[in-house]
């Protein structure tokens, strides 16, 4: 492990280990400072911003299918479990707070082997998860031109295709020229979503409780209350939780990394929970299992229809716009962030993380994350995106592999910078010495 | 000694005007070099790839600083933010100036705006420590409301006491526009730092606008957030 002090690549490249003093407002290294300039707002943006995407409107219909209203629990226990994978890798992101996130824990943690799969694998699973995110934005897309009254001349798979295709075209063009306030735009998105979604839910509520009577069929199908239907649909969307670990890919940018970067994992990880288990809760009281199981993946559109007639289905479809919209952008801007972090050890060729001189963006990064999702959308299906899930190694295994470090004399440094805020976080270092 | 902060788009091509450096030739500078990115940049990735070219033209600089007269050092800053960056380290090397370079040689006649909520005391301080004994003669300025209240006087007496050739001038109508017209007939500004406000945030902060109206070097008092020494 220590040993990566001396390889290089097959170019002679060897690893970018200028050493660094962290503190609040800024990165000293030896040849220059970098600010950190990310506050709490921007690092939740990301947090949920990238979350909610993946499964807000589609989990429910799925979820309530199965188990009816019982799925407000398995989201529960979903983000109760995200929560607790979101402790260890927030500490261990305040302990290195460096950009490339997972990446960088591992390869400091268990090497430059382990290190090189995982990074990889991060890189491939947010190609994955960005195309998937792209599909869904294409059948949103379908579906409001539907409820716009659009006849669709071609086959359906085809449009979404040609959609998602057009999206990942636009959302790499638009990072790799650096549009500024891209970032803003993505707060923007994330906060008019989140109105959106707590006006619909006070709505649904509403309805739930008997103050308001829209004229839902009373419920025939049985909620199933049991554990095991309970923890195996958990089990399915607990992916759905999956992308505060994104959060830790700007923690080099983050301003007071200590108090910032726990907030801001652990607040997504909440605000997202609240937000499924409301939008569960109101999805089985408006439907019951049966009707749920039939409008399956798009059941949140009829329940926005049944709540709110056609207002309402409008505004499901721009919510699921917009969640997949932030989800593959933030996916864009984490892949180009993941890749940076191994090509800095000499793991990739340095031209990977080469920065456009036109622009200052990271073009051939960036290019490696748009390429193959504008690929694999192009994937007539669009369904192979679902696998990305499984081809990414789920945050929790990544987090707590570090934890189990074998090395005594690395355990202590995790051990010595538990504490967020404690003072510079001097981990990173020992790896030389080891 | 008196610090002034003077920062450059190192890499941008941006660089620093014979006559800046030869105004602060009595002050203490800081160089800094900053180099503006887009989100979609890590600041570390910039660094790996232009920090040596950065720092070599920084090195640069603060040598023609150094020969010009003041002790000059240098900092190096990868940011998304220009102006948290500035703000930070000035605060860290103690700044009592900012310095916005201009294009023209030797400055002979020097505008100080007392124009707005400054410290009027602070920048006459400073433009006595700018001045030394050095023949540079200064035109006192304010505009607008601010005009009335003797704060020209005051200055006056501070820069008369430090034997500087000394001049007053009210300015008419508003105040922003008064000053753009009495910087034509002057080669150096010296301003204060007015609060942001509504204008600042649509058209760019007024010194910014101030420098780009001014082909010589403008100086920005820094206010003393907490009235302790700056220096």
């Amino acid at each position: 492990m220590g040993s990566a002090d001396a390889g290089e690549n097959v170019a002679g490249e060897t690893p970018d280990l200028s050493e660094t003093i962290e503190t609040d407002e800024v990165t000293v290294t030896e040849t220059g400072e970098l600010e950190r300039t990310l506050g709490l707002s921007g690092g939740l943006a990301i947090g949920i911003g990238t979350m909610i995407g993946a499964g807000i409107f589609v989990f429910p219909g799925l979820a309530g299918a199965e188990v009816g209203t019982a799925a407000t629990a398995s989201f529960a226990v979903g983000g109760v479990i995200a929560l607790l994978v979101a402790l260890p890798t927030s500490e261990l992101a305040t302990a290195m707070p460096k950009s490339g996130g997972g990446y960088y824990f591992v390869s400091r943690g268990l090497g430059t082997l382990a290190g090189t799969i995982v990074g990889l694998s991060l890189w491939l699973g947010l190609v994955f998860a960005t195309a998937f995110y792209l599909v869904g934005l294409g059948f949103y897309a379908l579906d409001g031109l539907a409820e716009a009254g659009v006849a669709i001349a071609v086959s359906e798979g085809l449009l979404v295709s040609v959609l998602a295709v057009i999206a990942g075209i636009g959302f790499t063009v638009l990072n790799v020229t650096g549009t500024e306030n891209a970032a803003k735009l993505q707060n923007g998105i994330v906060a008019l979503l989140l109105s959106m979604l707590v006006a619909f839910l006070a709505f649904g509520l509403a309805e739930s409780f008997g103050f308001v009577d829209t004229g839902t069929p009373a419920a025939e199908a049985r909620d199933t209350w049991e554990v095991v239907p309970i923890m195996s649909v958990a089990a399915l969307v607990f992916t759905s939780y999956l992308g505060f670990a994104q959060v830790a890919t700007v923690a080099g940018e983050m301003k007071r990394p200590g108090r910032n970067l726990p907030l801001a994992m652990i607040g997504s990880v909440l605000i997202v929970t609240t937000m499924y288990v409301l939008t569960i809760f109101v999805a089985t009281s408006v439907f019951d299992r049966a009707a749920l199981a039939a409008a399956g993946e798009t059941a949140m559109v009829e329940i926005g229809r049944q709540l709110l007639g056609t207002a309402g289905a409008l505004v499901i479809i721009a919510g699921g716009l917009l969640a997949t919209m932030s989800s593959a952008n933030a996916s864009i801007l984490s892949t180009s962030r993941a890749i940076y972090g191994v090509s800095k050890d000499a793991l990739l060729p340095s031209w990977a993380a080469r920065i456009n001189l036109k622009y200052g963006t990271p073009h051939v990064a960036l290019g490696m994350a748009g390429g193959p999702v504008i690929v694999l959308a192009a994937t007539p299906s669009g369904r192979p995106a679902r696998g990305g899930r499984f081809l990414s190694p789920p945050d929790h295994v990544r987090a707590d592999l570090c934890r189990t470090d074998r090395d005594p004399s690395r355990r202590t440094g995790v051990v010595r910078s538990r504490f967020p805020g404690s003072g510079r976080p001097d981990y990173p270092r020992s790896r030389g010495a080891g | 000694m008196t610090r002034v902060l003077v920062p450059v788009a190192v890499l941008d091509g941006e660089t620093v005007s014979a006559g800046l450096m030869e105004l602060l030739s009595t002050m203490d500078v800081t160089v800094l070099g900053y180099h503006v990115l887009p989100e979609q940049t890590p600041p570390d990735q910039a660094r790996s790839q232009f920090g040596d070219r950065a720092t070599a033209a920084l090195d640069d600089l603060s040598e023609e600083f150094r020969n010009a007269g003041g002790a000059a050092d240098h900092r190096l800053v990868f940011t998304q933010n220009r102006d948290q960056s500035i703000d930070r380290v000035a605060e860290e090397v103690g700044a009592s100036a900012l310095g916005i370079s201009g294009t023209t040689g030797d400055v002979e006649q020097l505008l100080v705006s007392l124009t707005g909520d400054v410290d009027v005391g602070q920048i006459a301080a400073f433009t006595v420590d700018l001045i030394g004994d050095r023949e540079i003669a200064v035109t006192l300025f304010a505009a607008g409301d601010d005009a009335g209240d003797g704060r020209l006087g005051t200055a006056a007496e501070t820069l008369d006491a430090a034997g500087i050739e000394t001049e007053t001038r009210l300015g008419d109508g508003p105040a922003f526009d008064a000053l753009i017209d009495a910087v034509s007939d002057h080669d150096g500004i010296v301003m204060g730092e007015p609060a942001a406000s509504l204008s600042s945030f649509l058209f760019g902060s007024e010194a910014e606008r101030v420098a780009s109206a001014s082909v010589g070097p403008v100086l920005v008092v820094r206010e003393d957030d907490q009235g302790e020494s700056s220096e």
